[in-house]
């Protein structure tokens, strides 16, 4: 899937990653980096509750929200060489 | 190491086994995303974390504790145990359907209670002390 994705996204584009429910899904279609926050949770949430990830079955109640959750922007590296964006839980403790 | 204690997180597995080793700092640990990648990818085995509060203080957790238990509930799916320990208290938490409270039975003893103090209070972690376990 993601790299079916990077042969047909532009450099202002990245592949988003979501996880939710024990499980991580890839969007179909690329996305634009320069999406706000709020924007890509939208977007994440959206294609959950309708089904639309591959790898993660519909969830009508998916919430995506600060300070539960954030917006991982990775640049290409380490042999990938396509963006990724990752909504995921963030991990930080006080 | 540091000059001062600092919070230490493990992730444990069913039976209360350290799985997962990190260090933060003095009030906090900051998210990661190999952190993130680590303990998502062993996410089967993994039943909770316990993490530090080097003080002289009651166990209970801040409200950046429970932001992210609950976002790790919501990645994993499934509901999980929160060990908070402190110089004189180790004290695990769960949902109950409106806070975090304090479990009086939890199901197994934290195997590394007294560990996770120790390298708090050293400032760092020593993985040669950590035998059962692999970094992050």
């Amino acid at each position: 899937m993601e790299n079916a994705l990077a042969q047909v996204m532009r450099e202002d584009q990245g592949v988003l990653l979501i996880t939710w429910n024990g499980y991580m899904g890839t969007l179909p279609d690329p996305i634009p980096l320069n999406l706000s926050d709020d924007d890509t949770f939208r977007i994440a949430e959206e294609a959950v509750r309708n089904g639309d990830v591959p790898g993660i079955p519909a969830d009508p109640n998916v919430r995506f929200r600060k300070p539960t959750f954030l917006v991982d922007q990775i640049p290409p590296g380490n042999g990938i060489t396509y963006a990724r964006v990752f909504v995921r839980n963030d991990s930080a403790l006080g | 190491m540091g000059s001062g204690p600092i919070e230490i997180e493990v992730a444990f597995g069913f039976v209360g086994e350290s799985i997962l080793w990190r260090g933060g700092n003095e009030g906090c640990i900051q998210d990661g995303f190999e952190w993130w990648q680590k303990v998502f990818s062993q996410r089967t085995l993994i039943a909770g974390t316990a993490h530090s509060h080097p003080w002289n203080v009651p166990a209970c957790p801040s409200s950046r504790d429970e932001a992210t238990f609950a976002g790790w509930e919501s990645t994993f799916g499934r509901r999980m145990l929160w060990w908070i320990v402190t110089l004189t208290e180790a004290q695990c938490f769960q949902w109950n359907g409106s806070v975090y409270a304090p479990l009086d039975n939890p199901p197994f003893v934290l195997q590394d209670a007294d560990l996770l103090r120790t390298l708090s209070l050293d400032g760092g972690i020593d993985y040669g002390k950590c035998t059962r376990t692999s970094n992050a």
